[in-house]
């Protein structure tokens, strides 16, 4: 009897990989602690560990907090929480499809749709907050206290379920 | 159509508030407003299980097969089509078809992964290799995803089209099993005490009114002037039950990768059937299994494909072991109430515990003169770490042939040669 393969995809181990490398090019001064937290979060996919996979996401989320600290723009700190957002995605995904569908089967497709879909609704996320902040920077306050509303009416009529 | 199942919540995202709560109060406490912005980017996907809609597509599934009577070995293409039968796209649509686990999938996987647009159909096919007996395949597990991957729903879709393969091996290479001289009344094979028609020379006696003229003495009769007839060793055939011993013990195998012992059991029983329905004898099946299992002793051509069917395909020798409980006394002496009482037993079991030991006993003990077949089931063994429990296994195995030997059972140790070797070494030594 033939085994069940149940090792990752190796895109998702790749893809992991990208989107972990990008966080560390969007890091500046944070970029050590983020490449170590992205090189154990590509470990941890393709072993699957959890924890491990947690330890680098930390590491990665601590580059970020560290670039922010020291200035950095809000285009390479936004770009970089999608990126984050986009490699834990890709860890927990590829997991995922290690333990339902092995390596054997072909995946690149689910894998594809679902991190663009990821990707997709994190930018379009990281835009309206970059809207919000140069509306911030150009004087009118009080759209931010509407952007303030509107968000929590939208986070109470998320929380009801 | 797919059992219900209900919606679970993958809690992907689980934590994510946490990252965002601690990007807005790092941003506050060293004023910057980037970080409080990527708290926003986070803060969304704490809610994509809210936001997103529950994945309710309705699936079909059908299951295709290159042919549902292969031969042994022979390889089987398995094509299955996955229809989303509903208006909206499915994001994430995963299959895993229900193959038979005594079969082998040599190439491809039966599993599936793939979005499915509303109404779209997506194929896979993968091989199985085709082995004894009668495999059904199990329904198809499902699980389908919305789009963020936050909340899932899993459940089993029966399979229309074909589910089952039945799979009747060749007929083997005949092996003639030296049985014990007990025999019915019509010719055959098996050498009487008593002389009559045959071909070895047994006695000279005196003429009787009646006595076929070809075997007179006419020798003697030239030289003496009397007439007198001679009698050859009587041959007759023999009433032989083959029972194979189908209880869950007897699937062991040291190696877990390898056919269990069971497999070559039937394979060696059928090739002694085979053997002794060759010399005309009367051969009839049975197994020790919580399954019944009995065919009538009988001869003839009917008789041969009925029993190469049984082997192939009967429930109580199914490639897998079985799960009901077996009761060794009840079946036994079902077993003994239904053998003719002229039977020979021979009895195809690896010995992997004492009980098919007792059963060769008692048999023997109730006037069945009994041959036991016992393919070895600790010859091969690759993993070191199992190589003590089977060199014990081994160890208790000897010592129950050793036993049945000395108290007279013949007990054929069938070791990784091919049935026909052992069979002509037991023999010999039979005869000695």
């Amino acid at each position: 009897m033939s085994a069940f393969d149940d090792r990752p995809p190796r895109a998702g181990v790749v893809l992991t990989g990208v989107f972990s490398l990008g966080v560390v090019l969007t890091t500046g001064v944070g970029a050590i602690v983020a490449l170590v937290g992205g090189v154990a979060l590509v470990a941890a996919t393709h072993t699957q560990r959890r924890l491990l996979a947690g330890v680098g996401a930390v590491c990665q989320l601590l580059g970020l907090l560290t670039a922010g600290v020291v200035g950095a723009g809000p285009v390479p700190i936004l770009t970089g929480m999608v990126l984050l957002i986009g490699a834990w995605d890709s860890h927990l995904y590829t997991s995922d499809l290690a333990r339902t569908l092995g390596r054997a089967t072909p995946t690149r497709r689910l894998l594809a749709v679902h991190l663009s879909i990821t990707v997709l609704v994190a930018t379009l996320l990281g835009a309206a907050g970059y809207v919000v902040y140069s509306s911030i920077d150009g004087g009118y306050p009080i759209g931010v206290v509407l952007s303030l509303f509107c968000g929590a009416v939208v986070l109470l009529w998320l929380s009801r379920g | 159509m797919a059992e219900a199942a209900d919606v679970q919540r993958t809690n992907r995202w689980y934590g994510i508030a946490g990252v965002s709560f601690c990007c807005i109060g790092v941003g506050v406490l060293a004023g910057s407003p980037v970080l409080v912005l990527a708290g926003v980017v986070a803060v969304g996907f704490a809610f994509a299980d809210r936001i997103d809609s529950e994945p309710n597509h309705a699936i079909d599934i059908s299951r295709s097969l290159s042919t549902a009577t292969p031969t042994a070995g022979e390889e089987v293409t398995v094509t299955l089509r996955i229809t989303n039968r509903s208006e909206s796209i499915c994001y994430d649509c995963r299959a895993v078809d229900g193959v038979p686990p005594a079969l082998a999938v040599s190439d491809g996987s039966p599993r599936l992964g793939r979005p499915l647009a509303p109404g779209g159909t997506v194929t896979t096919e993968y091989t199985i290799t085709a082995t004894r007996g009668v495999h059904e395949f199990d329904d198809c597990w499902i699980s389908i995803g919305n789009a963020t991957g936050t909340l899932i729903r899993q459940f089993r879709v029966p399979v229309m089209g074909q589910s089952s393969v039945s799979c009747v091996p060749p007929a083997p290479q005949p092996v003639e099993l030296a049985l014990y001289g007990q025999a019915v009344g019509s010719t055959g094979r098996i050498a009487t005490q008593s002389g009559g028609s045959g071909t070895e020379f047994h006695a000279v006696r005196e003429y009787r009114r009646g006595d076929p003229p070809s075997r007179i003495d006419w020798n003697r009769a030239a030289s003496t002037g009397e007439l007198s007839t001679i009698e050859y060793v009587r041959e007759r055939a023999a009433t032989v039950v083959v029972v194979v011993d189908a209880r869950a013990q007897a699937y062991c195998n040291a190696d877990p990768d390898g056919q269990p012992a069971i497999e070559r059991a039937i394979a060696g029983a059928h090739a002694i059937t085979e053997g002794l329905l060759r010399t005309t004898n009367r051969v009839g099946v049975s197994a020790l299994s919580p399954t019944e299992c009995w065919l009538e002793p009988s001869t003839g051509d009917d008789h041969r494909s009925q029993l190469r069917k049984l082997f192939g395909t009967h429930p109580a020798l199914q490639p897998i072991a079985p799960t009901e409980p077996y009761l060794p006394i009840t079946m036994l002496t079902q077993l003994r109430h239904r053998l003719p009482s002229d039977a020979q037993v021979v009895l195809c079991t690896p010995l992997a515990d004492s009980y098919p030991a007792l059963a060769g006993r008692r048999l023997m003990a109730h006037g069945y003169p009994t041959t036991i077949v016992s393919p070895d089931p600790t010859i091969s063994v690759d993993d070191d770490s199992d190589a003590p429990r089977v060199a014990v296994a081994a160890l208790e195995r000897a010592e129950r042939v050793r036993s049945l030997r000395n108290d007279g059972i013949r007990c054929l140790d069938w070791r990784d040669e091919s049935i026909q070797v052992s069979v002509e070494r037991a023999v010999r030594r039979w005869s000695r």
